[in-house]
């Protein structure tokens, strides 16, 4: 698995991890800090994940951190009587709510033919390459799970891309009967509080280019020798784990 | 148990009746036996690409539907099937068994069930990695099955 590459996210969580480590290093000199550094220090950190989340337009991980950083500045606020639960709670309920309201909107749309009706799903497998493409259902597979569970063979003959958006759910995807298209196989992840086991055979390689916030990509089972087909994982996934299970 | 066989005139259907004192799960398989005995030209077909593919139904671990395809599958492989799975469902020998919308087992090879709090089981099967979910409504029917399971395993 090839570690990730530089990007401009990555720049900013630096400078703002790296001002968090000047601020305790001038409160441990004495210099010019007057709140407590700790709890700038979180507020830096929550301020980043609320803005890294509103560019994705993931509500949930905007709302939830700006809802803590109200409660660690409560007295400045004025509002000193605030509990932390309730303003969580708060926070991720409006944070669903707008989830389900406003879905993110693909960069740009794919288009599949099936049976003769055109559908339009919301995928990305790589902003880097955002283009129109039409592909048929043999080469795109779709699966969505909220709230649940689901397994899912995938059976094309020619697969390019899989999307995978998942919330709240465990999702098993098998990709041991499926033949992968010449140009690679790209999974694309969407993913918030869930499990993805993706079930591969082990003379796959798999390149890891998921955005992760308190989540993590593993991988099992025993690799071939011989590799014949390069998976891109991309995508995001918060709090939760992509386990890949080599059959 | 006594059984006997009568002789009727062509004016009488033929039946089979069954005399019991309680429809227990025995008496059920029985019937379901002697149902799939006069069904037994309608066996399914398999394919893999073009190919047709003989498959015992014993072999099978469950069926799922992919959109609008039904697959058959075993421990290592997966075979089209050009049916909806409500047909394939009526043509199935006793031991199949509806898991969800999406699935139907067979409990002859099922290794493991694991209910989750929200009802939904993980159905894990012997000697393979595959497994799928069982959704509550079907989960009282699954388990029903299994405990007559020796029943099949000893047909």
């Amino acid at each position: 698995m090839k570690t990730h590459e530089f990007k401009p996210h990555r720049l900013f969580w630096a400078i703002l991890i790296l001002g968090g480590g000047v601020l305790l290093l001038l409160s441990a000199l004495g210099i010019g800090v007057e709140s407590d550094p700790f709890r700038i220090i979180g507020s830096l950190l929550l301020l980043g994940v609320a803005v890294t989340s509103l560019f994705k337009l993931q509500f949930f991980f905007t709302l939830v951190p700006l809802a803590g950083i109200a409660y660690l500045w409560r007295d400045p606020l004025g509002v000193p009587n605030l509990e932390l639960w309730p303003i969580l709670g708060a926070a991720a309920l409006l944070g669903i709510g707008l989830s389900i309201l406003f879905r993110r909107k693909p960069p740009f749309p794919v288009v599949i033919h099936r049976h003769g009706k055109t559908e339009t799903l919301k995928d990305c497998t790589d902003c880097a390459e955002a283009s129109e493409e039409t592909v048929n259902a043999d080469e795109s597979v779709e699966i969505e799970s909220t709230f649940g569970e689901q397994t899912k063979y995938i059976h094309a003959q020619n697969l390019k891309r899989v999307s995978i958006h998942s919330n709240f759910s465990e999702v098993k995807v098998y990709f041991d009967q499926c033949k992968v298209d010449e140009s690679g196989l790209t999974i694309q992840v969407d993913g918030n509080f869930t499990g993805i086991v993706l079930t591969i055979p082990r003379t796959w390689t798999v390149e890891n280019k998921t955005s992760t916030f308190a989540a993590s990509v593993t991988e099992r089972g025993l690799t071939s020798e011989t590799r014949d087909t390069t998976v891109r994982l991309v995508g995001s996934l918060n709090f939760g784990e992509i386990k890949i299970v080599r059959v | 148990m006594r059984v006997r066989i009568e002789r009727i005139g062509d004016e009488r259907p033929e039946e089979v009746v069954i005399y019991c004192r309680e429809t227990t799960p025995e008496v059920e398989a029985l019937a379901r036996r002697i149902r799939q005995g006069r069904d037994e030209g309608q066996a399914p077909s398999f394919f893999k690409g073009d190919r047709e593919v003989y498959l015992s139904l014993k072999e099978i671990l469950f069926f799922e539907t992919d959109s609008d395809r039904v697959f058959a599958h075993t421990a290592s492989d997966a075979f089209e099937m050009h049916m909806r799975l409500y047909e394939l469902e009526a043509s199935l020998p006793g031991y199949f068994v509806r898991a969800s919308r999406s699935a139907i087992v067979s409990i002859l090879h099922v290794f493991s069930i694991q209910k989750g709090l929200t009802g939904v089981s993980q159905i894990s099967f012997r000697q393979t990695h595959k497994e799928v979910y069982g959704s509550r409504m079907y989960g009282n029917e699954l388990s029903r099955k299994m405990k007559e399971r020796y029943l099949y395993e000893n047909a």
